[in-house]
């Protein structure tokens, strides 16, 4: 419990400390591991050479953002408009699972961290779509680079 | 017995129907039933109870299944800030930490071989995103929630991760 209440404050004290990017329109491209519903995610590829642990999020100076990948999916969001480091979008689109393709809503929390012209990105994803009996619910954890103009 | 339940049913009517005063502390405390995933798309059906107050929630949650002689128990707990970051103020997000908590039991009835238990612990962060709405006192919510934990030290510097996803609908009362 030491250790969660340490890795608490120290991932807060960064967030705090870190500069805010300037909210108008950027791209991000990110990389993790999936999981798809085959258990939780492995390690992320070394080299990262697979295509499907990439992600692409293209965002405009409206708090939208477009979201292409292979898991969760393809989705339309609305972020958070605070002027924060962290933000948080709601949205819907494409699901893919590997259990099945279903059209559902998507939740994500991120952060651009250390920003320069390029932010430092880390970022979860979740989706949730019903499909024959069950809900396909596909995430990934993934960190990458964000750049706004 | 009967008079009894109608006074019950009166001393209900009447909390609810009287106009929210600020009481203790907005408290909202919602029982929920949950469809609880494991990152396997394999719903398991779950109970919480859901508490909110001031802006902060704690949530717990528990399931568990059985099958032959193996007999499986977990909790989830998550302690986060919520807040709505759109001018929709019925949804919320959460953030905070989780901290879980999973038990494995051999039972075995007429085998020989000794029962045996383990439990582990791990601890995470959370993401929820929460629906709800006031009826004077009574609260209708439904939530997304996510328990997300790295998988051990050397994993979770690979972002490897173990979830604990649970869908959840309620209905509470703000005290």
């Amino acid at each position: 419990m030491r250790i969660v209440t340490l890795l608490y404050f120290w991932v807060t004290l960064i967030l705090l400390s870190s500069s805010s990017p300037s909210y108008s329109t950027g791209m991000t491209l990110n990389v993790g591991p999936l999981s798809g519903g085959q258990g939780g995610s492995n390690p992320l590829s070394i080299p990262p050479l697979n295509f499907a642990e990439y992600q692409f999020i293209y965002t405009t100076s409206q708090n939208s953002e477009f979201v292409v990948g292979v898991i969760p999916g393809i989705f339309y969001g609305i972020r958070s408009s605070e002027k924060s480091p962290v933000y948080v979008s709601v949205g819907g689109g494409l699901v893919i699972d590997l259990n099945g393709v279903g059209v559902g809503i998507m939740s994500s929390v991120g952060a651009n961290l250390f920003c320069a012209k390029v932010c430092f990105n880390m970022e979860y994803r979740q989706a949730l779509a019903p499909s024959s009996g069950t809900l396909l619910s596909p995430y990934a954890l993934r960190i990458g680079a964000s750049t706004f103009w | 017995m009967k008079s009894f339940w109608r006074l019950v049913a009166c001393l209900a009517v009447a909390y609810i129907v009287t106009p929210v005063q600020q009481g203790l502390a907005n408290i909202q405390l919602v029982p929920s039933i949950a469809a609880v995933d494991e990152s396997d798309d394999i719903l398991k059906p779950g109970i919480g109870l859901k508490s909110y107050f001031n802006g902060f929630g704690v949530n717990i949650w528990g399931w568990g299944r059985d099958y032959g002689p193996v007999q499986q128990r977990s909790m989830l707990l998550t302690l986060g800030k919520y807040w709505s970051p759109y001018s929709f103020k019925s949804l919320t997000f959460g953030g905070g930490i989780s901290v879980l908590s999973e038990t494995t039991r051999l039972i075995y009835k007429d085998a020989q071989e000794e029962n045996h238990e383990d439990t582990f612990y791990n601890g995470g962060g959370f993401l929820g995103l929460r629906y709800s709405y006031n009826l004077s006192k009574v609260v209708i919510d439904a939530s997304w929630e996510s328990g997300v934990f790295p998988a051990g030290i050397g994993g979770g510097l690979f972002l490897a991760t173990g979830r604990k996803q649970i869908v959840s609908i309620g209905l509470g009362a703000m005290l």
